[in-house]
C-alpha cells in the first residue's frame, strides 16, 4: 500500500500527461494546466518547509556555537527582512510614493518622506511639466501635472526624474492655501533588496567564473596525451579565430574562392565537429530521458521513491 | 473499518471531490454555462466532452505519435526479454564504478560526502535521476558511518532527498544515524546556491563530491571549488554546455543518458538493463537513420544539383530611408504550396561608385564590407547570406557618413542573389542619401527577405 499509491499516482499522471499532448480536447487540454497549478501549491508548500529548515539548522548552528555562527546571524536577519518587507509591500518596481506635501502659500511643509523636504521644495522651482489636467475631487478643483526636475538627496545625490520617469504633482487650490502634493515613483524595499544586493551580489559569483575557467583551462590544456594536444590545437585555432589578429595572418590562399584562414577553421570546428558532438550527446540525453520517463511510468523506475 | 482504510477513503474522496469540482469548472468555462448545481455540472460536461467542433486528435503530432510508439515498443520489448532471464551484458561505466571508491576515500580520510542533485526542481528529469543515484549513495555511506552533506537549491529536492536519504539508512538498519539536518535547503538561486556549495566545501573540506543532475553557470564554480578542496568528484549532466567544464574539474563525468542509465546499472535488476538495452537499441535505430537521410540528402543534392529549378525574384522594390527597417517580403511557392526556404545565397550588389567613398557598407556583424571591384563607375560588393528557416531574413547594415555627403543624392542599389543553381538575379532598391546634416552617421538598414521559387 505504501509504494501501490504513489505509484498509481505517478501512472496515472504520466499517461494523463502524455494523452493531454497528443488529445486537445476536452477534459484533456485542461488536465496540464490543472497539474501545473497542483505543482505550484505544493512547490508553494515545499518552500516552507524549505524555509524552516534553514532556520532550524541555522538556528542550531548559533545554539552550538558552530565555525562561523555569527554569519548565520546575518542570515537569519535578512531573511526576515526580506521576507518582511516583500510581504508587506511586495517587490514590484513602480510604487507611487508621497515624498511631499506642501502648502506653498505659507510656505509650511505638512509632510515628507525619504527626500528633504527643502531640497525637494528647492527642486520644485525648477520644475518642467510634460502635461497637465485640472479635475474635480470632492468639491475641489484639483491640478494634476506630470512634469521633470532634479531632486537633491541627503547624501548630495542628485536624483533625475526625466518623462520616462516623471514626477507628479498635484496642486489643490482654496482661499487659505495651496497645497502641493508630490508623488514620483518609487521602488519597494523588496525590490531595492533584490535591484540593489542581491543581482550585485549573483553577478560577483558569476564573476569568479571568469577566474575558474582560467585555472581550469590551465589543467585542460596540458598537453599531456594525443586528445589534450588535439584539445590544445583546436583551442588555440578556435581562440585565435574569434579575435581581430586571427584574421590579420595565417591566411592560405588555395583557390580565387577558397581562403584558409583561422576564423574560417574556427567556424568550421564550431559548426560542424563541435556541432555534431553537442547533437550527439543530445540525442542519447533526449533518449535516455523518454526510457526514463517510460519506466516511471510504468513503475519500473523506484529510486526516486527512496528504494533501490 | 480499520482507521487506516477510513482515512483512505476519505482521502479518496476528497481528491475525487477537487477532481470534480476542477472538471466543473473547465466543464462550465468550455460551454459558457452556468456551473450551480451537479446535474448542471453534468450536462456542461457532457456537453463538453462530445463538442465535436474541436478536433479528438492533433495530427500534426501524429509523427511524433509514431515515433514515441516505436521507442516504448522497443524499450519495452528488451525488458521483457531480459526478464525472461536472459544474460545481458551492459559496458561499464567508469563514473559509476567509482562511485563505491569516492565513498571509500572519504570513509579512510573521516570527511563527509557531500552530494548535489542539480539546481532544477522536481519536474527536471534529470534531478529525479540524480536523487535515484543519492539513494545509493546514501546507502553507501550510511554502511561505512561517513556523514553525508546534501545541500539543496529547491525546497521540494531538498523533501524528497531527505526521504530518499532516510530511506537508505533505514534500509542498512541504521535510522539512528540518520541526521535530519544533514539534507539542506539553502536557496532558489542560482549563485546564491553556489555561493552557499562553496562555503560549505571550504567549511567542512568533503573528501567526495557529487554533482549529478542538472547544472548552469554554477557547474565550474563548484566544481573547481571542489577540486580545490581535494576531493574526488564525480559529475553527471545531459547539459552540453556544462559538461567540458564538468569533465575538465572533475575525476568522472556521466556524460549525457550515462546519467539516466545509472539507477538500472546500480541495481543490477534484469528488468532495469532490460530498458536500458532498449535505449541502446533506440540510440543504434537513430544513428541508421541519421546515416540513411544524411546519404540521401547528399545523393539528391548531388544529382540535382539545384533544389529549386527556378528562382523567381518577387522582391519589392524598397526605398530605404533614414532610421527606417523595411522588410523586403517573399515566399516561396513550390508546388503549389507555401513555405520558407533555407537556402545558403550569395548577395551581390552594386552602388554608383562616386558614392563608394561616403558610404561604408556593413554586414549583419557590423563588419565593413570592402567592395570586390569598382568597373564603370559602380563598386560591387559581395555578401553570403544564409536565408534560415525561421529568421528568413539577414540584416545588411548601411552606415552612411553624412558629413561628407554635402547634398541629397538618390540612387539605386542593384542586387543579385546567386543561387544555389548559379543563376544570378537582380533587383534593384531606390536608396537616398539626405545630405548637409549635422549627425555624424547614419544607418540605412535593409532587411532583405526573398523569394518565389516555383518550380
Amino acid at each position: 500500500m505504501k509504494r501501490g499509491i504513489p505509484l498509481l499516482i505517478v501512472f496515472f499522471t504520466g499517461m494523463i500527461w502524455l494523452t493531454q499532448y497528443f488529445i486537445p480536447h476536452y477534459p484533456f487540454n485542461k488536465v496540464m494546466n490543472l497539474l501545473s497549478d497542483w505543482m505550484k501549491i505544493i512547490a508553494a508548500f515545499a518552500m516552507v518547509l524549505g524555509i524552516l529548515n534553514l532556520l532550524r539548522v541555522n538556528f542550531i548552528k548559533i545554539s552550538r556555537k558552530h565555525y562561523n555562527w555569527q554569519y548565520s546571524i546575518i542570515l537569519i536577519i535578512a531573511l526576515l527582512i526580506t521576507i518582511g518587507f516583500g510581504c508587506i509591500q511586495g517587490i514590484t518596481e513602480n510604487v507611487d510614493t508621497t515624498i511631499l506635501v506642501y502648502n506653498s502659500k505659507s510656505n509650511e511643509v505638512i509632510s515628507s518622506s525619504i527626500f528633504v523636504a527643502p531640497a525637494i521644495i528647492e527642486g520644485l522651482k525648477n520644475f518642467k511639466p510634460i502635461s497637465s489636467e485640472d479635475v474635480e475631487k470632492d468639491g475641489k478643483k484639483e491640478t494634476i501635472q506630470k512634469g521633470m526636475m532634479d531632486i537633491t538627496t541627503k547624501n548630495g545625490k542628485v536624483v533625475k526624474y526625466t518623462d520616462s520617469n516623471p514626477v507628479k504633482r498635484i496642486i489643490v487650490k482654496d482661499d487659505n492655501s495651496v497645497i502641493e502634493t508630490v508623488i514620483v515613483k518609487t521602488g519597494t524595499v523588496g525590490h531595492w533588496i533584490y535591484k540593489n544586493l542581491i543581482e550585485h551580489l549573483s553577478s560577483t559569483m558569476f564573476s569568479l567564473l571568469a577566474f575558474f575557467i582560467a585555472s581550469a583551462a590551465f589543467r585542460a590544456f596540458r598537453a599531456k596525451s594525443f586528445e589534450a594536444m588535439l584539445l590544445l590545437g583546436s583551442a588555440f585555432i578556435v581562440m585565435l579565430g574569434k579575435v581581430p589578429i586571427g584574421d590579420v595572418f595565417g591566411k592560405i590562399e588555395i583557390h580565387e574562392k577558397i581562403i584558409i584562414s583561422f576564423p574560417s577553421i574556427q567556424v568550421w570546428l564550431m559548426n560542424y565537429v563541435n556541432t555534431a558532438g553537442q547533437r550527439a550527446i543530445l540525442l542519447g540525453a533526449a533518449i535516455g530521458i523518454i526510457a526514463i520517463s517510460i519506466k516511471i511510468i510504468i513503475g519500473l523506475e523506484r529510486t526516486y521513491f527512496g528504494g533501490e | 473499518m480499520s482507521s487506516k482504510r477510513l482515512k483512505i477513503t476519505i482521502l479518496c474522496i476528497l481528491v475525487m471531490v477537487f477532481i470534480f469540482g476542477s472538471m466543473n469548472v473547465w466543464a462550465a468555462a468550455e460551454v459558457n454555462q452556468d456551473r450551480r448545481g451537479p446535474l448542471a455540472w453534468l450536462k456542461n460536461f457532457v456537453k463538453a466532452t462530445f463538442n465535436t467542433s474541436e478536433p479528438w486528435i492533433d495530427w500534426s503530432k501524429s509523427n511524433l505519435f509514431v515515433a514515441f510508439f516505436v521507442i516504448a515498443f522497443i524499450i519495452i520489448y528488451y525488458i521483457f526479454i531480459a526478464q525472461s532471464g536472459k544474460d545481458i551484458y551492459i559496458r561499464k561505466i567508469a563514473g559509476l564504478a567509482a562511485i563505491d571508491d569516492a565513498v571509500g576515500r572519504a570513509t579512510e580520510m573521516g570527511r563527509p560526502i557531500l552530494y548535489i542533485s542539480g539546481i532544477m526542481d522536481m519536474e527536471d528529469i534529470q534531478t529525479l535521476a540524480g536523487i535515484g543515484i543519492l539513494g545509493h549513495v546514501a546507502q553507501k555511506a550510511a554502511e561505512y558511518e561517513t556523514p553525508i552533506i546534501v545541500p539543496c537549491s529547491r525546497s521540494m529536492v531538498m523533501s524528497t532527498s531527505q526521504e530518499v536519504v532516510k530511506e537508505a539508512f533505514i534500509r542498512v538498519g541504521r535510522p539512528d544515524a540518520y541526521d535530519r539536518d544533514s539534507v539542506k535547503y539553502i536557496t532558489d538561486d542560482q549563485f546564491g546556491f553556489a555561493a552557499g556549495v562553496d562555503g560549505i566545501m571550504v567549511r567542512e573540506r568533503p573528501a567526495a563530491t557529487f554533482y549529478l543532475g542538472t547544472f548552469y553557470a554554477e557547474s565550474l564554480i563548484l566544481a573547481e571549488t571542489g577540486h580545490h578542496v581535494g576531493a574526488i568528484q564525480i559529475a553527471g549532466t545531459a547539459m552540453p554546455s556544462q559538461l567540458p567544464f564538468f569533465i575538465t574539474a572533475c575525476d568522472y563525468t556521466l556524460i549525457g543518458e550515462e546519467l539516466f542509465a545509472a539507477s538500472a546499472y546500480i541495481s543490477r535488476d534484469p528488468q532495469m538493463i532490460g530498458g536500458l538495452i532498449g535505449q541502446d537499441m533506440v540510440k543504434m535505430l537513430c544513428f541508421v537513420i541519421i546515416l540513411i537521410g544524411s546519404f540521401c540528402a547528399t545523393t539528391i543534392s548531388v544529382i540535382y544539383k539545384q533544389v529549386p529549378s527556378k528562382l523567381v525574384l518577387n522582391a519589392y522594390p524598397v526605398e530605404l530611408s533614414y532610421g527606417s527597417s523595411k522588410m523586403v517580403s517573399v515566399t516561396v511557392n513550390e508546388s503549389g504550396k507555401t513555405f520558407e526556404k533555407n537556402l545558403p545565397l550569395k548577395l551581390k550588389f552594386s552602388i554608383p561608385e562616386k558614392y563608394n567613398k561616403v558610404i561604408n557598407l556593413l554586414d549583419s556583424f557590423g563588419k565593413k564590407i570592402e567592395p570586390v571591384e569598382i568597373k564603370k563607375d559602380f563598386a560591387f560588393y559581395n555578401v553570403a547570406i544564409d536565408v534560415g528557416k525561421k529568421k528568413s531574413f539577414k540584416e545588411i547594415l548601411f552606415k552612411v557618413q553624412e558629413s561628407k555627403v554635402k547634398e541629397a543624392a538618390e540612387f539605386d542599389i542593384n542586387f543579385q542573389i546567386e543561387n544555389m543553381d548559379k543563376k544570378d538575379y537582380s533587383v534593384a532598391l531606390k536608396t537616398k542619401i539626405e545630405g548637409g546634416k549635422s549627425r555624424k552617421y547614419s544607418y540605412l538598414k535593409s532587411f532583405i527577405n526573398f523569394f518565389d521559387i516555383k518550380k
